[in-house]
C-alpha cells in the first residue's frame, strides 16, 4: 500500500475524526484509524463502536491495501510536520507503516484491517436533506441540556422529531429543559422520532461546514452525510420522557430582560453563591428584579437590581446560577422572556424575538430558597 | 466606643431533653428521669431531671452508674432530632423579642437587649421575669434566665439560679455579685485550675479579685488574664448571630460488641435514618458522609466520601455501609457514628416526567410526617 498525501489535508482530517476515538476502551483496535486506499481515493475511518465516522479524500495513490494506524500517534506526528508532501509506505502483510517527508523518515506498527470491526450495513427507512446551518442550530440550542447521568439512558441524547413541516429537537438532563422547534421550507421527515447519542451530534457539528448534510435513519441508526463525510451512530433505543408534560401552560408572570445583561449579573452575583448548588435568588416586583446570592459557609454576599419589565404579583425564586447562565447564552436575540408561576415550579424562559420558522423554549428547575438561618 | 452598659441575657434550658420528652410523656413529670442510652449496655446520660440530679445523677455520667445511685430512675431513649425542632421555636420565638440573638448551642441562647429598654416600659427585668412564664406557657419548656452586662456575667448568673430561676446583676454591681462565688463558676475553670488556685488559697472570686494583674498571669499565663476580667466583671460580650450548623451526626454505643456485618449494617441503618430526617426537616442536601468506627481498645477510624448532594435515606445508606465495609477490620465494634456535612442550601428540583419520580420525594415525606406523630420506630425505609 502507497500513497501520497498533504499533510495540512490529513491533519485537518485526523482532527475531525479525533474526537470519536474512545480516551479508554478495553479494545486497543479502537484507538486506531482505519486507512484505505482505493486508486485516488484514501478513506480514514474512525468508531467507538457506537459512533462511526468515515472522511474520504484524494491523494495520489500508488497501490491500493487496507491498514489501522495507531490514532495517537499518527495525529502526533502529523500535527508537528510542517505543510508538506507525506509519502505512505506500508507494508499491509508486517503491518509496518513508514512515513516519508523532504527532510523525515518516521515508521511506526500498525494492525492488520481485518481486526478493525466492521462498519454495520445501513439500510435507510427515511432521508431528509438539512441545511448545516440548521443542524449546527439544533445542537446549540439543545446538547448543553443533555444529561450526563448513565442511570437515565435515554436522556443521555437528542431527541429528534421530523414529522414533515418541523423538526423538534429535545434535550433535558431533569433540572433543565431545550425544545427547539424549526420548519424547512421544505420539510422535513424521519420515520421515527429518534434519540442522537449527544457525542455524535457533537461531532457532527465539529465537522460540518457550509452546504447541505443528508440526514437518514435506519431502525437502529443514524446517519449523516456531508462533504467528504458519512457519521453514523447507533440510536439510544429507550423510550424518550414525556417531555410536553412538563411543560408548564400556567405560567402567567412574565419577566422581560435584557439578556447580556442578566448573564453579566448572574455571573457576578454568583461568585458570591454558594459553592454546591449555586444559588441565586430572584425577588421580583413590579419593574423591579433583584438579584442576591449568600454563602453562608465563606460569609459573603452581593446584591445587584436590574432593570426590567414585569408586573405581576411580587415573587422570590432561587435558581441554580450555572443552569440559568447555560440555557440564557444558548438562546439569541437582546430580549429574553422568563414565565413563572411559583417558587418550586418550572421558569420558562424564551427569547422575545425568534424568526417565523423558528421557536425556542427552555425550562429551568428552580432551588428551594432557604432561610438563612440567623 | 460606647461606653454605656450592655444588657444581655442568657437564657438556659432547664433539663432540656427530659423537658420534651415530659411533653410527649406527662406521665413523667416530678419523678426522675434521665434521658440517653441504654442501661443495659453502656449508655451514657445526656440529660437527667432534677428530681434524679438530687440522686447524684450527672450528665455524661454512665446509665449503669446512674441506675445504682437512683434506682427508679426512668431512662428515655434520646429523640434527637425533635431536640433540634424545640431549640429551633424557641429560637424563633426569641428573635421577635430580642434584635440580636445567639444560639449557643441546643439549650442555650444570648441575647442582646442593649437599647430596648423603651420597648419593654423601662424594666428589663420585670420582662426578663415574664420571659420564663412565656416560654414555659408557649412551648412548655422550663427555662432559667439571667440579665447582666456581658455574655461570661449572665452565663455565671443564670448557673446560681438554675433549675427555674431569674437572676438580674444590674449595672455597677457586677464585681459584688460575684465575689462572694466559688472559682469555679467562672467557665474555663476545671477541675485542674480550681485545684491550683485552691492551692494558693483561692476560693472565691473575692479573693480572685484580690490579685494584681502580674500575679494572676504568674500563677496562670495568658488564662490568668481572662480570669482576672471576668472576676472583675467582664469577658466578653459580643454576639456570635452567624451560627450556622455545619454538620448533622449520630453515634450510638452498643450495649455489647458488634461484629456481625449485618447486625453492624442494622445499626448503621438506624443512624442513617435519624440523619437523613433531619436534613429534610432543614430542606437540606449532604454532600459528605463519614462514618466511624471504635473498637473494643477505644481505637477509633473514620473514614469520608463526598457524594452528590442528597437527602435520601437510601442513597446516604449506601454511601455509610460501603464506607462501614471498607473500614471494619472484623473486630468486635463497640461504636459506630455516621456524620453528614458539606450541606448545600438548597435543593435543586426536579422535572417530574411521571407519576414514579415524584413518588419517592412523596414517600419520603409521608416517612418524615409518620414518624414526627408517631416517632421513630413506627416506620422505616427499605433499604433493598
Amino acid at each position: 500500500m502507497k500513497f501520497t498525501v498533504g499533510t495540512s489535508d490529513l491533519q485537518r482530517i485526523l482532527g475531525k475524526l479525533g474526537g470519536v476515538i474512545p480516551s479508554k476502551s478495553p479494545m486497543p483496535i479502537l484507538e486506531t484509524f482505519l486507512f484505505e486506499l482505493v486508486n485516488n481515493v484514501l478513506s480514514i475511518t474512525a468508531t467507538d463502536q457506537i459512533i462511526a465516522s468515515t472522511i474520504t479524500l484524494e491523494v495520489r495513490g500508488d497501490e491500493d491495501g487496507k491498514i489501522a494506524i495507531p490514532a495517537k500517534r499518527l495525529t502526533d506526528t502529523i500535527r508537528s510536520l510542517p505543510a508538506t508532501d507525506a509519502v505512505f509506505v506500508i507494508d499491509v502483510v508486517a503491518n509496518k507503516i513508514k512515513i516519508s517527508t523532504p527532510t523525515g523518515e518516521y515508521s511506526l506498527s500498525g494492525e492488520a484491517a481485518k481486526e478493525y470491526p466492521e462498519v454495520p450495513e445501513f439500510v435507510a427507512t427515511a432521508t431528509t436533506t438539512l441545511d448545516s446551518s440548521i443542524l449546527r442550530k439544533i445542537v446549540h440550542r439543545t446538547a448543553f441540556a443533555v444529561s450526563t447521568d448513565e442511570l437515565r439512558p435515554s436522556m443521555m441524547g437528542i431527541l429528534l422529531q421530523a414529522n414533515g413541516t418541523e423538526i423538534r429537537a429535545v434535550a433535558t438532563d431533569g433540572h433543565r429543559l431545550s425544545r427547539f422547534l424549526y420548519k424547512p421550507e421544505q420539510g422535513a421527515k424521519l420515520a421515527k422520532d429518534v434519540i442522537v447519542p449527544a457525542k455524535a451530534l457533537g461531532i457532527l457539528v465539529k465537522g460540518l461546514e457550509t452546504g447541505l448534510c443528508t440526514v437518514s435513519t435506519s431502525t437502529t441508526h443514524v446517519k449523516f452525510a456531508y462533504d467528504q463525510t458519512v457519521l453514523t451512530s447507533r440510536l439510544i433505543e429507550e423510550t424518550y420522557p414525556n417531555y410536553e408534560v412538563v411543560i408548564p401552560k400556567e405560567n402567567n408572570r412574565f419577566l422581560t430582560i435584557k439578556r447580556e445583561d442578566l448573564i453579566n449579573a448572574i455571573r457576578r452575583v454568583s461568585l458570591f453563591a454558594n459553592a454546591s448548588n449555586h444559588q441565586v435568588r430572584f425577588d421580583l416586583a413590579p419593574n423591579s428584579l433583584k438579584l442576591s446570592a449568600q454563602d453562608t459557609d465563606a460569609g459573603g454576599e452581593a446584591h445587584e437590581a436590574l432593570p426590567c419589565a414585569y408586573d405581576a404579583e411580587p415573587m422570590e425564586i432561587g435558581f441554580n446560577a450555572t443552569y440559568l447562565v447555560d440555557i440564557l447564552s444558548h438562546i439569541d436575540g437582546e430580549q429574553v422572556i422568563m414565565k413563572f408561576s411559583a417558587p418550586t415550579r418550572a421558569g420558562i424562559v424564551s427569547p422575545a424575538d425568534s424568526p417565523e420558522t423558528e421557536d425556542t423554549l427552555m425550562l429551568i428547575m428552580p432551588v428551594r430558597l432557604t432561610v438563612p438561618e440567623h | 466606643m460606647n461606653d454605656r452598659p450592655k444588657h444581655i441575657a442568657h437564657l438556659d434550658l432547664d433539663c432540656f431533653f427530659v423537658s420534651v420528652e415530659r411533653i410527649k410523656d406527662p406521665s413523667l413529670r416530678g419523678k426522675p428521669v434521665a434521658v440517653g442510652g441504654s442501661p443495659q449496655g453502656r449508655g451514657v446520660v445526656a440529660s437527667a431531671s432534677y428530681e434524679a440530679r438530687a440522686f447524684g445523677v450527672r450528665s455524661a455520667m454512665s446509665a449503669a452508674r446512674a441506675l445504682k445511685l437512683c434506682p427508679q430512675l426512668i431512662m428515655v431513649r434520646g429523640r434527637h432530632h425533635e431536640y433540634g425542632e424545640y431549640s429551633d421555636r424557641l429560637h424563633e420565638r426569641l428573635m421577635q423579642l430580642a434584635p440580636v440573638v445567639e444560639r449557643a448551642s441546643i439549650d442555650e441562647f444570648y441575647f442582646d437587649l442593649t437599647g430596648c429598654e423603651g420597648l419593654y416600659n423601662n424594666d428589663l427585668p420585670g420582662f426578663i421575669r415574664s420571659l420564663k412564664d412565656i416560654v414555659l406557657k408557649e412551648l412548655s419548656l422550663p427555662c432559667s434566665i439571667a440579665l447582666a452586662t456581658g455574655k461570661t456575667l449572665a452565663k455565671i448568673a443564670v448557673g446560681t439560679v438554675k433549675p427555674s430561676g431569674v437572676c438580674i446583676v444590674p449595672p455597677g454591681e457586677e464585681k459584688a455579685f460575684l465575689a462572694p462565688l466559688p472559682v469555679g463558676v467562672i467557665p474555663g475553670v476545671g477541675a485542674k485550675t480550681e485545684a491550683r488556685l485552691h492551692s494558693r488559697g483561692i476560693r472565691t472570686v473575692a479573693d480572685l479579685q484580690g490579685l494584681s494583674r502580674e500575679q494572676a498571669t504568674a500563677l496562670l499565663g495568658m488564662h490568668g488574664n481572662w480570669l482576672l476580667d471576668v472576676a472583675q466583671g467582664g469577658g466578653s460580650d459580643e454576639l456570635v448571630t452567624h451560627w450556622v450548623r455545619k454538620s448533622i451526626s449520630r453515634e450510638e454505643t452498643f450495649s455489647r460488641d458488634l461484629q456481625r456485618k449485618d447486625d453492624l449494617e442494622g445499626e448503621m441503618f438506624t443512624l442513617v435514618e435519624d440523619v437523613c430526617s433531619t436534613l429534610r426537616a432543614k430542606g437540606w442536601n449532604t454532600g459528605t458522609v463519614q462514618v466511624k468506627v471504635r473498637y473494643q481498645d477505644f481505637a477509633t477510624h473514620s473514614t469520608a466520601r463526598t457524594i452528590e448532594p442528597t437527602n435520601d435515606d437510601t442513597v446516604v445508606f449506601r454511601t455509610a455501609r460501603e464506607l462501614l465495609h471498607g473500614l471494619h477490620d472484623g473486630r468486635p465494634v463497640r461504636l459506630i457514628g455516621v456524620h453528614l456535612s458539606n450541606f448545600s442550601a438548597g435543593e435543586q428540583l426536579t422535572l417530574q416526567f411521571s407519576e414514579r419520580d415524584g413518588n419517592r420525594e412523596k414517600m419520603l415525606k409521608a416517612v418524615d410526617d409518620l414518624r414526627a406523630k408517631f416517632g421513630d420506630a413506627v416506620i422505616h425505609v427499605g433499604n433493598a
